[in-house]
């Protein structure tokens, strides 16, 4: 037989076989993959959102977190010592070998003049009578120290009416705000107890929890900022082959003359995550000392959203989608700067005695050192708010491109702010009562372009841009703010069906 | 008596994603593909596996058969195919190179393959080191070119050519043992 005989044989015979498989059993596995299937992709898009959330509530910031921009610490050392003038050395030896008794009740002498001097000391710097002064601001020396000692728990800023709480550290604390428009007092905080060990060691057990707080937050900043690019969840490669590409490119479709069409599929479950600039706006027709004085302090920084949709296919190439989003709005309200204090005593030379044949004496005893530890702080806030994403669109798919459109109408579920705002006495107070809980509904639009990296996985980056800007202010607050946005998506979809 | 007696039928109850219509078309066409998932995967259970695959394909890209644009079981063709090479790609099973292959030894003799059943024909292609049997299926069974199968195998349209002559070859040699072992 030559080959083509055996050829056309072998075609004839085999094109249309059959062979007997048990259809319950091919059933049952059919019907038990589906449900596999549907739970890996079900699952997949669930733990990375889980992931997504988890990694953005790790390195989210609090809108009441301050965050150190520099620290310094200074070590100034007391070394004022008091002379006296001894007739001679040899006279003095001799009136201490002759009566030790008077050396040493002199020694003592010495000893109890220098508890007197630190005595006064002591009450020089701390029972000052310089008490609960306030500054323009409504801020206060002692509240610094309170704020300090907050630190671990809620960063509370300064505020006048939290003064009573706070006299209690024998260490000073200054705040110095930098802003040239208010002139800020600096005041000394009055310890009740003059114990300066007992006050050393509280500072020192306060500035291990701080340095703990600090070493946080300059980590939260690093990872806020982050690029889209370094985003784990972004760099994910297709680990298609060559070969399906071959295959998904329609040459199999074109040899048995069925043309290829791209696939769509009925639900897709959209992880995004957007990045926006803001542009704030603040108006007022009734106090414009408050309205220029924020203007000239505050700086809107930038909106992060991210969440969840779920996309349905219409024919045509149309689709709907909805889902929850959370988004996050920071400003800087304020820089400061916190200075504290720390006296401790060291030994060291309290007394020279000059004798008469130009010797010195030295007279040991416990001195001041001054340690001042100065860190720079800016204050955020931050509007948060979970919103109910419904929009319509239009895809059109090209092979592993597609670029899509759509418009948006974003649904507030609700609204906080968290942070300070200034007052109509220009006084730092908590804005809880000034904002809207719950915004007005908000549209949007974007258009953008996805890459396929097979039927199940694609990745979209999309220009966002907002119809009408966020009014955030309730009816009450003098100062009218609002925000627009103007934001890049970046989107990860994964086809359910 | 079911309403799902009829293709189209089938068709349609699989687009509304009908378990009833889906049931049918895998009684209706399981015995067809199995022998395809055979043919190109050379294992019976691994070939079970990639069939039920095959239909969860199958049932989720009905809705995009166009019957305008060719018969619906070529299409069924066309996707399984797809599946097995794709199944075949991601496992390399059994690429085997087999270079020493008899040169025109059985060239000559008459082999009565006339009177070998389909049965028989299939498991002396199941037999086939995989690369040989892909080609073989390709070219002489789903009529594609060289050069298709070229592009789709990732390789050279000579290698292509030569596969596929020494596939024919090992088929011939193993019908001829099995006619000696059939002879006695």
């Amino acid at each position: 037989m030559d080959n083509h005989r055996l050829e056309k044989h072998i075609k004839d015979q085999l094109a249309d076989h059959k062979v007997s498989i048990n259809k319950d059993d091919l059933w049952n596995g059919i019907q038990k993959k589906k449900r596999r299937n549907g739970l890996t992709w079900f699952l997949l898009p669930g733990i990375a959102f889980v992931f997504f959330i988890g990694y953005f509530s790790m390195v989210s910031l609090d809108g009441n977190n301050n965050f150190l921009l520099s620290s310094n610490e200074v070590v100034e050392q007391n070394t004022s010592v008091e002379n006296k003038i001894a007739p001679s050395k040899i006279n003095s030896e001799r009136i201490a070998s002759s009566d030790l008794s008077t050396s040493n009740s002199e020694n003592n002498k010495i000893k109890e003049d220098d508890k007197t001097k630190l005595k006064d000391l002591n009450r020089k710097e701390y029972n000052s009578s310089k008490i609960h002064e306030v500054n323009d601001i409504g801020v206060i020396e002692s509240k610094v120290s309170n704020k300090h000692r907050n630190f671990k728990t809620n960063l509370d800023p300064p505020i006048s009416n939290t003064i009573a709480t706070t006299n209690t550290r024998s260490y000073r604390n200054i705040v110095f705000f930098e802003n040239k428009i208010l002139n800020t007092n600096l005041n000394n905080l009055i310890p009740k107890e003059n114990n300066v060990e007992k006050a050393s060691n509280i500072l020192r057990e306060e500035n291990k929890i701080e340095n703990e707080l600090l070493e946080k937050n300059s980590a939260s900043i690093s990872y806020t900022f982050l690029s889209l690019k370094e985003i784990p969840l972004f760099s994910i490669a297709s680990k298609e082959s060559n070969f399906s590409d071959k295959i998904k490119d329609g040459t199999f479709l074109k040899a048995n003359k069925i043309k290829g069409k791209s696939k769509s599929h009925f639900f897709t479950v959209s992880l995004f995550y957007t990045y926006s600039q803001v542009e704030k706006s603040l108006s007022s027709s009734s106090n414009l000392e408050l309205l220029r004085f924020r203007k000239a302090s505050e700086t809107a920084l930038e909106n992060v959203s991210y969440g969840c949709e779920i996309l349905y296919e219409l024919p045509k190439g149309f689709y709907l989608k909805s889902g929850i989003q959370y988004q996050r709005l920071q400003e800087n309200l304020k820089r400061f700067e916190i200075r504290s204090e720390e006296i401790k005593l060291v030994p060291g030379t309290i007394e020279n005695i000059n004798y008469a044949d130009g010797t010195v004496e030295e007279i040991p005893g416990m001195i001041e050192e001054i340690h001042t530890k100065t860190r720079n702080y800016n204050v955020y806030n931050s509007f948060n708010r979970w919103d109910i994403p419904v929009g319509i669109g239009y895809h059109k798919r090209l092979k592993n491109f597609s670029i899509e459109g759509d418009l948006n109408m974003s649904f507030n579920l609700k609204s906080s702010f968290t942070g300070y705002t200034y007052n109509d006495e220009l006084k730092l107070e908590q804005g809880l009562d000034k904002f809207k809980s719950n915004l007005k509904p908000q549209g949007f639009a974007s258009i953008g372009m996805g890459y396929h990296f097979s039927n199940r996985l694609s990745l979209f980056i999309k220009p966002q841009i907002q119809f009408k800007a966020w009014d955030v202010s309730a009816a009450d607050n003098p100062i009218q703010q609002t925000y627009k946005l103007r934001g890049l998506t970046a989107a990860v979809r994964c086809n359910l069906k | 008596m079911s309403k799902y007696n009829n293709i189209q039928a089938i068709i349609n109850g699989c687009k509304q994603n009908n378990a009833i219509a889906q049931r049918a078309l895998v009684d209706c066409q399981g015995d067809r593909l199995y022998a395809i998932c055979i043919r190109y995967i050379g294992d019976r259970n691994r070939a079970k596996d990639v069939l039920q695959d095959c239909f969860i394909r199958i049932f989720k890209y009905i809705d995009k058969y166009d019957p305008t644009k060719g018969d619906f079981e070529k299409w069924l063709n066309v996707l399984t195919v797809r599946q097995c090479l794709r199944q075949l790609e991601k496992k390399k099973l059994n690429l085997v190179e087999i270079d020493a292959v008899i040169q025109n030894t059985l060239s000559a003799q008459p082999i009565a393959i006339e009177n070998m059943t389909a049965d028989e024909i299939l498991k002396l292609v199941e037999a086939l080191p995989t690369s040989y049997r892909q080609i073989f299926n390709l070219y002489v069974i789903e009529g594609y070119s060289h050069k298709e199968i070229s592009e789709l195998l990732d390789l050279k349209e000579s290698s292509s050519r030569s596969k596929l002559s020494r596939a024919k070859e090992m088929l011939r040699m193993k019908m001829f043992n099995l006619k000696l072992r059939s002879h006695g």
